[in-house]
């Protein structure tokens, strides 16, 4: 799965840990989405998107290798 | 930039996070007590039960020094502390994390159980049975703290704004 965490982050001029703060989780958690290591929950997903002011489909998107 | 009051999921199971700096506190001294008490056979004097007749013994009384029971308590009951105490945010991954660790230690303590079991026997074995009641809680332990906290440090320097 990709993300757009890091791009939508430099939007809003915020680091990994201030977005971590603003969804809740710990800075680890947000590097290791952003790094494409950890698939956050649907929850997660939500409310990252919506920090972002966008739909989950416009920050987080499948790749063929999901189909796999 | 919208600002909503998010709140976690709250994880079961786990103890506060204030009993993991006390777990850490008493850890460490008491994997050193422990290790002074079983290879130099140390007994505080004094610190014994008398038993009477006890299950082990009949007929006299047998006194039993408690140090050896207290080692493997402190030991024990701090691990299981410093282990199982939620993290300051305890937090989607952060459970990934601990079930994977878990998965970890329990496969890792049994490949060594078997090794030991073909290749290590009489008096030795039994020193190996001793250290295997904590093996796991510390194989847990190391694993979970390293991926948490030394494994980011160390790998993820690019922290961007």
């Amino acid at each position: 799965m990709k993300n757009r965490i890091r791009i939508e982050r430099a939007i809003l001029d915020i680091t990994q840990a201030e977005l971590a703060e603003r969804v809740n989780v710990s800075r680890q958690t947000v590097n290791t989405i952003e790094a494409g290591k950890y698939i956050p929950s649907t929850v997660l997903a939500l409310k990252i998107a919506t920090t972002f002011c966008k739909t989950v489909e416009e920050v987080f998107s499948l790749e063929d290798s999901d189909w796999k | 930039m919208v600002k909503q009051n998010f709140t976690r999921m709250q994880p079961r199971f786990l103890l506060p996070h204030f009993l993991k700096r006390i777990g850490w506190t008493f850890f460490i001294p008491a994997l050193a007590f422990g290790i002074i008490v079983q290879h130099n056979e140390y007994e505080i004097p004094g610190f014994a039960l008398a038993i009477g007749n006890g299950i082990l013994v009949s007929g006299h009384p047998l006194k039993n020094n408690l140090t050896n029971e207290l080692a493997v308590l402190m030991i024990l009951i701090s691990g299981f502390f410093v282990a199982f105490s939620k993290e300051k945010i305890e937090d989607e991954w952060v459970s990934k994390v601990r079930l994977e660790s878990l998965q970890w230690s329990v496969y890792l303590n049994y490949a060594l159980l078997v090794l030991t079991v073909l290749f290590v026997y009489d008096e030795g074995f039994f020193l190996v049975m001793i250290y295997n009641m904590f093996t796991m809680l510390i194989f847990f332990i190391v694993r979970f703290h390293y991926v948490l906290h030394i494994k980011d440090r160390l790998f993820n320097k690019t922290e961007s704004a």
